[in-house]
């Protein structure tokens, strides 16, 4: 069913990598009107995310956040999954491309297939299970781990006794669908798209190469990434931390950082972003595991430079005694006797010292894929020295082909959030580019209407999932349907290895069908992550969603009381009674619809408002861009170079001269916001330059402000300067003595209580200033003192290229900070001296502070207005800080730039262009659903004491024309915090009304129906 | 508004132990915006002594039950057949609907399960302050608006006294001295020079109990 007429533009997006970042894109296009094949090279989605175990800072487990994700794209009618697939070439120019896809041999029928394993059990033989690092072992039939989508098995060709020797055949006798084919052969398709999108992901280095360090020669080393498998619960230790030579339990554990990072001699010249933060992470979930263990991290510097990282370090250091060591370990040697490791390394005073430890974990870092070359190729793209795909700063995630977009690891090494991010911002330049062809490949699914169950007396239906071993290891899951079966209702029990598969789903919904249910209860896992999907799975199968209730047995009952089979199991018992309480009394809802104003306001017009406005506008969306200040522009106005020697200036200036230009921008100078109305979809905002306007979407892009220092002498004297205001000087061409010697200062005003946070821009703004200075005049000398140098990812180079070409280097510790003192013309500044174990005193011509960042002085007042949330710091705080980077809770506003956090400049550009991504899926809908779960306010009970109105933080009550309280239903979230506060009761959430709750709590304490404590 | 807080559980339980058949009852007006005795804070009350009179292992039916208002005898009128089946009414009106419902009764006991406290505003959910004492006696117009009988500590009438401390009450510091707000009310309004007149003492009979008065038109109707 087409939506439009044909453009010459295809609408629809090829990505190729379905890791989070290529989710993420593929979501954002194919629920804002575009058609998404997403080509994997593995048997299923997922990428490197599935492999970790819990993800810093809130410890959520990886696997429950992705699985959701990865069943959306797995389930939604707008993308093909091709698995096992590779791109072969790519013809054509952007907005209409051939892509020829090679489709590897499965040897599996995938519409015959039900996934349900019995193969896998028959297969006799096993190799090393590459997901699991090598650690544990897998059959030659397989799915790559149990949440895999698609969850068709594969046959691993290259193992298989049948395909390599002619006989075995177990597999096929085991199948009872028929589903086995050795005569599977590859086949390429061809596949027309508007655009590509490249997110292959990563690789990752290989230890082995650096046999000093033991990793394949020792069994107790491991990469950091075996470790995350041991750590996981699904990994081969069953989430038991162990060594792998005795599976006995390590005390002392050490991290070795940057292993193949950081060394042009022997590995890769960058830094790998990630390894710091996730080698902090893993030893406070091994802590967490088991609090025996004594983690020590040896590292050079510690690179924890995103948003709220340095807090989780200190969170490390000082609540679970991780011990940091700044020491370069070079060799790793084992205790033949004990499998213990003996590690060496030089003391902050210099001292060698030999320390034993049970087990070494090395912190390897990315790579790209070693058929990276051929990978470029094929798309006909150019990479840069190290073979990741070539981007300029100001054009992020734009290959050198127009048309075809990068997102994630293969721009650069990054982290989770950053990948999301780009995978936004990619979908969001997919969108611009092929806005005129939106809808025209895109299908709507025909939901099969709802059964009228009002009269019908209540049918529930009950599955205890086992999650794995998540639940039934610790849960005895027969005891559990047992005790189901005996409740009020109960039509129909079962259990099931795994709910959220994709076979069971469709098992599900031809139970419901069999069996007349009315009502469906699973038990499994959290309602946050796998509420959504099973709700729509008993749609499909003809029930209103909310006749969907989750018994959480996994967080709330598995997980805590591991090894107390026998009590978890009599909670689980009890979650699942309260469940069916509350399910009887559940009742459908209806889900309303409000229109969408097709225009985003956007608030800041600095590079990141201007970014965003720009991307909306060439979606085909009316842009309203507010500035305060009376011309665009923003902090960028300041910036002249970046660190790879784009001209910012240049940028700046054509950036703003496209915004004017653009007939669908309108620019608001001078100008602030008075007051918002409205909800998603429906904003109408006054502002102070007296025009209203009607728009669907926020975007906060209210910048920051660089900190003007108090420190070192500041504004006593001239030759104290900002790190800000040498760019200026260099830039503007001044001639400095040729013989001077710059001292540069890092981290003022940052690090340190209380702005606890690292400013992310300051290190690379001191290394490209320093070298400006050195190539200016190599007879001049540039000194940084410095806590950690954070030139993270591929800035590496740069930091090199400074210390090649003489800048020298001085770390000090905050304990020791330097002194400054004016000296006749001249600065004195000193400093300890690590390496020397003395004080420095240096003779200063010039002293260079990098001043850090703040949040903008507007940042209070807007969060107030929008009642969104922010964080220690003043920062605007996410939605999720992995998943949803430039979200909020509330439904319609996005945040981006350094309103949300310090950043660079191209992260700023990557981070406005996810937000007008974002902004774009709501927009593109000429309708958005109300959820049915809202408080319903019962005008006649309510006496307007306005306790309702005074807490909740998404307006919903509002003072009526009547003067009394009243409820705008579309505001609402579903909180139901009026509903606590309300002395009268005149709030009721739907789903979660008080005679469900008592039920609940009469369940629980095995009272009678309405009688608590009774 | 009427303003009351919920007496201590100890306090509460000691009342009702020795009773068989209770009756939480809610009044739905003032007291239920200071969520001390509307009906949901009756209902909570009732299950909070139920549990603690199984916990004891005694056996009370406790149950509640709530009105629009207890200061009118004709809201509590139509459940009246109920309540007399009960041996103790345990009442989260104010002290007015205790009152009141002990008149109207008959031979049942009715305790408090609040104390009332005052007559209120409520500057922020949840917070409720003293504004104003009912004197019978009103002199805002000449204190700019702020009353210095229930906002003064001692309820000077004339200025403030030596424990004026920098804006607060020698009582305690989140105390404001009325006499400092007064003054710069005034001094907004302009009408400083009011300040200097002497406020005589006060007629304090008109704030005397046992008080009531009526309406002269209603009398009129009545009639």
């Amino acid at each position: 069913m087409n939506d439009k007429i044909s453009s010459p533009k295809k609408g629809s997006v090829v990505i190729v990598g379905g890791g989070i970042g290529g989710m993420q894109a593929a979501l954002d296009l194919a629920d804002s009107g575009f058609k998404v094949h997403l080509i994997q090279k593995d048997p299923s989605i997922g990428g490197t995310m599935v492999m970790l175990d819990k993800t810093f800072p809130t410890g959520d487990c990886s696997m429950c956040m992705i699985s959701p994700k990865m069943v959306e794209v797995g389930r939604h009618i707008n993308i093909d999954v091709h698995s096992l697939a590779e791109v072969a070439s790519v013809e054509g120019q952007p907005g209409d491309f051939k892509i020829k896809v090679k489709l590897a041999p499965r040897y599996v029928y995938p519409e015959k297939c039900t996934g349900c394993g019995d193969c896998e059990i028959k297969c006799p033989k096993k190799i090393p299970n590459e997901f699991d690092q090598g650690i544990g072992k897998r059959k030659v039939i397989y799915s790559l781990f149990a949440q895999a989508v698609p969850n068709t098995r594969a046959i691993d060709a290259r193992h298989c006794l049948y395909l390599t020797k002619g006989t075995c055949r177990l597999c096929e006798k085991a199948c009872k669908a028929g589903a086995i084919n050795y005569e599977d052969k590859e086949r390429v398709i061809e596949i027309n798209a508007g655009a590509v999108i490249l997110s292959p992901g990563l690789d990752r280095y290989d230890a082995t190469v650096r046999g000093e360090l033991g990793l394949g020669r020792w069994k107790n080393v491991v990469t950091s990434l075996q470790f995350e498998r041991i750590l996981s619960a699904s990994g081969p230790f069953k989430g038991e931390v162990k060594r792998p030579s005795d599976e006995k339990h390590p005390r002392k554990v050490a991290w070795i950082q940057c292993v193949g990072s950081r060394d042009s001699h022997n590995a890769n010249p960058w830094c790998s972003s990630v390894c710091c933060m996730y080698a902090t992470k893993q030893t406070i979930i091994a802590k967490e595991h088991d609090k025996n263990i004594e983690p020590t991290i040896f590292y050079m510097e510690m690179r924890a430079f995103g948003k709220d990282f340095d807090k989780y370090v200190e969170r490390a250091k000082n609540e679970y005694g991780v011990r940091y060591q700044r020491a370069m370990i070079s060799a790793v040697r084992e205790e033949p006797e004990t499998g213990n490791l003996m590690l060496r390394y030089a003391d902050e005073a210099g001292k060698l010292i030999d320390e034993s430890f049970d087990m070494v974990v090395l912190s390897i870092g990315l790579e790209p894929h070693k058929d990276a070359a051929k990978f470029a190729k094929t798309f006909g793209i150019e990479t840069n020295p190290y073979l990741f795909a070539k981007t300029s700063p100001l054009c992020p995630v734009q290959t050198t082909r127009d048309g075809i977009f990068v997102t994630g690891t293969y721009q650069g090494p990054k982290d989770i959030p950053d990948t999301v991010m780009q995978g936004s911002a990619v979908a969001g330049e997919a969108m611009a580019l092929l806005s005129e062809a939106r809808g025209t490949e895109t299908v709507h699914k025909e939901l099969l209407p709802e059964r009228d169950v009002e009269n019908e007396k209540p049918r529930i239906g009950v599955f205890v999932c086992h999650c794995g071993t998540n639940i039934a290891a610790t849960v005895n899951i027969d005891e559990v349907v047992a005790a189901a079966k005996q409740l009020p209702d109960v039509a129909y029990v079962t259990n099931t290895i795994y709910a959220c598969a994709q076979d069971n789903q469709d098992m599900i919904k031809q139970v419901v069908k069999d069996n007349n249910l009315n009502r469906v209860i699973i038990a499994s896992c959290t309602p946050r992550t796998h509420e959504p999907l099973f709700q729509e799975t008993i749609r499909d199968a003809g029930l209103n969603k909310y006749l969907f209730d989750l018994a959480d047995i996994r967080e709330q009952c598995s997980w805590c009381h591991m090894g107390q089979k026998e009590e978890a199991t009599k909670k689980a018992v009890k979650i699942v009674k309260m469940s069916v309480a509350k399910s009887r009394l559940q009742k459908p809802l209806k889900t309303d619809y409000v229109g969408v104003t097709p225009a985003c306001m956007i608030i800041g017009g600095g590079i990141a408002g201007m970014t965003s406005s720009l991307s909306l506008a060439d979606q085909g969306f009316d842009v309203h861009v507010v500035e305060m200040e009376k011309e665009l522009g923003g902090l960028t106005r300041n910036l002249f170079r970046t660190l790879e020697g784009n001209d910012v200036q240049e940028f700046l200036k054509a950036t703003i001269a496209k915004v004017q230009a653009h007939k669908r921008i309108t620019i608001h100078t001078n100008t602030q916001v008075k007051k918002t109305e409205g909800f998603v979809g429906n904003f109408k905002t006054a502002l102070s330059n007296d025009t209203l306007i009607s728009h669907g979407a926020i975007i906060i892009a209210t910048g920051g402000t660089e900190y003007a220092p108090a420190e070192y002498l500041s504004g006593e004297s001239d030759k104290v300067i900002t790190q800000r205001d040498l760019e200026k000087r260099i830039a503007s061409g001044e001639k400095f003595n040729p013989r001077a010697r710059f001292v540069m200062i890092q981290c003022v005003g940052s690090r340190e209580e209380p702005n606890q946070y690292c400013s992310r821009v300051c290190c690379q703004d001191a290394v490209k200033n320093a070298i400006a200075i050195k190539e200016q005049n190599p007879g001049s000398q540039v000194i940084i003192l410095y806590r950690d140098i954070r030139t993270y990812g591929l800035r590496e180079d740069y930091y090199k290229k400074a210390r090649d070409i003489g800048v020298m280097f001085v770390r000090y510790d905050v304990d020791k900070k330097p002194q400054v003192e004016k000296d006749g013309d001249k600065l004195k500044v000193r400093t300890w001296d690590y390496m020397l174990n003395k004080e420095l005193m240096i003779d200063a011509d010039w002293l260079v502070l990098s001043a850090g960042l703040r949040p903008h002085p507007t940042t209070e007042g807007t969060g107030k207005m929008y009642k969104v949330t922010r964080n220690q710091d003043g920062y605007f705080l996410e939605a999720h800080v992995k998943l949803r980077p430039v979200d909020f809770p509330t439904e319609g506003i996005f945040v981006c730039g350094l309103a949300h956090a310090p950043k660079n400049l191209d992260e700023t550009i990557t981070q406005s262009l996810a937000a007008a991504g974002r902004a774009g899926v709501i927009l593109s809908h000429e309708r958005l659903a109300v959820s049915g779960i809202i408080a319903k306010h019962k005008k006649e009970l309510c006496m307007s004491c306005l306790g309702c109105f005074r807490v909740c933080p998404f307006d919903s009550p509002y003072i009526g024309e009547d003067g009394k309280v009243a409820h705008n239903e579309v505001k609402c979230m579903g909180c139901g915090i009026c509903a606590a506060i309300c002395p009268a009761k005149a709030f009721q959430v739907n789903n979660f009304r008080d005679d469900q709750i008592l039920a609940m709590i009469d369940a629980a304490s095995e009272c009678e129906s309405g009688v608590v404590g009774g | 508004m009427i303003t009351g807080e919920q007496k201590p559980f100890e306090e509460i339980w000691n009342m009702v132990k020795d009773f068989k058949k209770v009756l939480v009852f809610g009044c739905n007006t003032c007291v239920a915006i200071c969520h001390a005795g509307g009906g949901k804070e009756a209902e909570i009350l009732a299950s909070l002594l139920r549990m603690k009179a199984s916990e004891e292992g005694i056996a009370i039916e406790i149950n509640h039950n709530a009105v629009e208002r207890h200061c009118e005898p004709e809201f509590f009128q139509p459940v009246m057949e109920d309540i007399r089946t009960y041996d103790l009414i345990l009442s989260t009106a104010c002290g007015v609907g205790v009152n009141l419902l002990s008149e109207n009764i008959g031979d049942i006991p009715v305790f408090p399960a609040i104390n009332t406290e005052f007559f209120g505003a409520v500057p922020r959910a949840g917070e409720f302050t003293e504004l104003c004492a009912g004197c019978g006696n009103c002199i805002l117009h000449l204190t700019g608006g702020i009353c210095p009988i229930a906002r003064c500590s001692k309820s000077l009438l004339n200025g403030p006294c030596g424990g004026t401390n920098n804006g607060s009450c020698e009582v305690s510091p989140d105390i404001k001295c009325a006499w400092v707000l007064i003054y710069d009310r005034m001094k907004k309004l302009n009408k400083l020079d009011l300040m200097k007149e002497i406020n005589e003492a006060k007629d304090w009979s008109k704030a005397q109990g046992p008080r009531n008065f009526k309406v002269k038109v209603l009398e009129e109707i009545k009639k």
